[in-house]
């Protein structure tokens, strides 16, 4: 097995709101590798994005406070760091990029500009020329066309697929290890989206560099991801390799979430041609029920859920496939 | 899409491609609209007369007898003269000096206070903002006037006196807005990718949020001017002003009791100089707007 870079121990997020505390991020432990590709997939409010911005210690403070856990990158925990160490890492060794490419860049810098910054914070040793050079080098690896000319323009110059090739361009700018990619092609449309995972997946084979997909869709991480993380609530419901995941969910959410992908083969599963969902709405973080959190929608529900045997937490089941239900689906 | 992109990018030469940033094309639409190019016209020969009389090209000798006291215009005496005997017209010519300097010095020191307080209270929030806050909010509760008189007093008569009540008097508008606009920027994701790239606050704070609302410091900033200049006028009215030169202020002053003799040509003089920089100045301010304002891009 490769090296491994990124560790994450029983990780706890909370934030302070009008009404309480909420926590967001529920005891998550995973491990990255290099090289390799996780998707941690969810919908809104199930921690993912949180959990991906505790990596990067980019949790806004107040409200939020990362109360408990430890993330690991090389062995070393970087919740200790002094703050300035850690700003050598953002942008450096872990990068990350945004859901909106439309508002992640700065209107009043050419685009250019924004990327030879990167350059003067984490390599300050380039010269002006060396820095140019380097910036018109990325806007070509990332696909963009006649780069020395793009590298002139400014943001509203640009489509938003574009904008999210410069993201992609500045984030890879220092050769990370990591790349947490937020949603990136949640905000552009269908074939800017497949031009734009494409595109990472093959500057992942060419730089080697892990990635955290964030995304809640399901054909991405499909596409993409060679281990899949399944959120519900501010914590992990499933953890396996993508094509267990696929083939044979355990968790009766992620068999839910599976389900209710729309498909040509309407014939398969269906009754009467109609999309399955999962009934009930997502509990407020605030009034978590006892026990399972996925208790009030599931269809496998018995009382060991509702808080005889308390919460369930992640069990490893097969090679590698860990879940966490009292009752998990038998293939 | 990125075919037409590419060809496009042949047809047009590198070396001739130059991108046009937000702000010059706020410049341009500025250029466009002809009242703000009239009125930047007006300031600028303003601006000019005050720079050649403060090099003493011209109304170097304001404080000359040219004719008889309170002579009424004629071409002789194309604004008439004073009690002295001294051109209406020098004074007048050498009181944009007084003007100009007062709003710009004033215009300077308040955008340096509004600024630096307003960003920082926006962006690092809690204690520093309520301070900042409370600091505003209480220097502003004091009626202006009084403030003006006050700092004034405290610092003696003079041209730097006035500068520097003006100056301490005019900030709080400005720091106000610019603590909104930085806390709505704050948390924008380009901010937010700034700090995922390694910046610290500093550099996100002055490098990059600052630049987004440099158009509000702009149309401030000449709105803060034409208020200095009026300003400086009831300053000057109540005796708190300019000493030993001609400015706008001194001469409506000196009409106080001119009037009721029928000598109405200072006050005239010194009104319609005044009325015509601050009507300039107002216009720009709202082309300036119009033009830096995104917002209201689009909407002729």
């Amino acid at each position: 097995m490769s090296e491994k870079l990124l560790e994450v121990k029983d990780l706890v997020v909370q934030f302070r709101t009008d009404r309480g505390k909420v926590t967001a991020v529920n005891g998550v432990n995973f491990e990255l590798y290099k090289g390799q590709t996780l998707g941690i997939v969810g919908e809104s409010g199930s921690g993912k994005s949180v959990t991906a911005l505790s990596v990067m210690r980019l949790i806004p403070n107040p409200p939020g406070i990362i109360a408990k856990g430890e993330i690991l990158f090389r062995g070393q925990n970087l919740l200790n760091l002094p703050l300035d160490e850690m700003r050598k890492i953002r942008g450096n060794k872990i990068a990350m990029i945004f859901q909106e490419p439309m508002t992640s860049l700065n209107p009043v810098f050419t685009v250019g500009n924004q990327i030879e910054e990167v350059f003067a914070l984490h390599q300050k040793e380039f010269s002006k020329a060396e820095r140019r050079n380097q910036g018109i080098e990325l806007l070509k690896m990332v696909g963009i066309p006649s780069p020395e000319r793009r590298f002139l323009e400014y943001p509203h110059q640009m489509s938003g697929g574009m904008r999210q090739r410069v993201m992609i361009a500045m984030s890879l700018a220092c050769r990370p290890d990591i790349l947490i990619a937020d949603e990136p092609s949640t905000a552009l449309d269908v074939t800017i989206q497949a031009q734009i995972l494409e595109l990472m997946k093959k500057l992942q084979s060419e730089l080697g560099m892990a990635i955290i997909m964030i995304t809640h869709d399901l054909g991405v991480v499909a596409e993409t991801c060679d281990n899949v993380a399944v959120m519900y609530c501010g914590q992990m419901v499933e953890k396996a390799d993508i094509k267990t995941v696929f083939s044979r969910p355990r968790h009766p959410y992620t068999k839910g979430l599976l389900e209710s992908i729309p498909s040509y083969d309407s014939t398969k599963n269906r009754e009467k041609g109609r999309l399955p969902t999962i009934e009930g709405m997502v509990p407020s973080l605030l009034e978590l029920p006892t026990g399972c959190s996925f208790q009030d929608r599931c269809n496998f529900v018995t009382e060991d859920c509702r808080g005889r045997k308390g919460t369930p937490q992640l069990e490893s089941l097969l090679q590698g496939h860990e879940v966490s239900c009292f009752n998990p689906i038998v293939v | 899409m990125e075919q037409v992109e590419t060809m496009q990018a042949v047809a047009i030469p590198v070396e001739k491609h130059k991108s046009k940033s937000l702000w010059q094309h706020a410049f341009e639409s500025l250029m466009r609209d002809r009242y703000a190019v009239v009125s930047m016209s007006v300031i600028a020969i303003y601006a000019f007369i005050a720079l050649l009389t403060a090099f003493g090209f011209i109304a170097a000798d304001w404080a000359k007898e040219v004719g008889p006291s309170y002579a009424a215009p004629s071409w002789d005496y194309i604004f008439g003269t004073d009690i002295f005997g001294r051109s209406v017209l020098a004074k007048t010519l050498k009181g944009a000096e007084v003007a100009i300097s007062v709003g710009l010095v004033t215009a300077i020191i308040a955008v340096i206070i509004g600024v630096f307080l307003g960003a920082i209270a926006g962006y690092f929030g809690g204690k520093i903002d309520e301070c900042i806050v409370w600091f505003y909010t209480t220097f502003s509760s004091i009626p202006y006037i009084m403030l003006l008189v006050a700092i004034s007093f405290i610092l003696g008569k003079g041209l730097i006196a006035v500068y520097l009540a003006l100056g301490f008097t005019s900030w709080e508008n400005l720091c106000r807005i610019i603590r909104a606009e930085v806390m709505r920027h704050k948390d924008r994701e380009y901010v937010q990718a700034a700090k995922a790239l390694g910046g610290g606050d500093m550099r996100r704070l002055f490098k990059h949020i600052i630049p987004n609302v440099l158009h509000l410091v702009i149309i401030n900033f000449s709105l803060t001017f034409q208020t200095a200049i009026k300003s400086e006028v009831i300053l000057s009215y109540l005796g708190l002003g300019v000493q030993g030169r001609p400015s706008w202020g001194t001469m409506i002053d000196d009409a106080k009791l001119e009037l009721a003799r029928g000598v109405w040509w200072q006050l005239a003089a010194a009104t319609a100089a005044m009325f015509v920089v601050v009507l300039a100045f107002n216009i720009l301010g709202d082309a300036l707007r119009d033009a830096l304002d995104p917002k209201l891009k689009g909407k002729s």
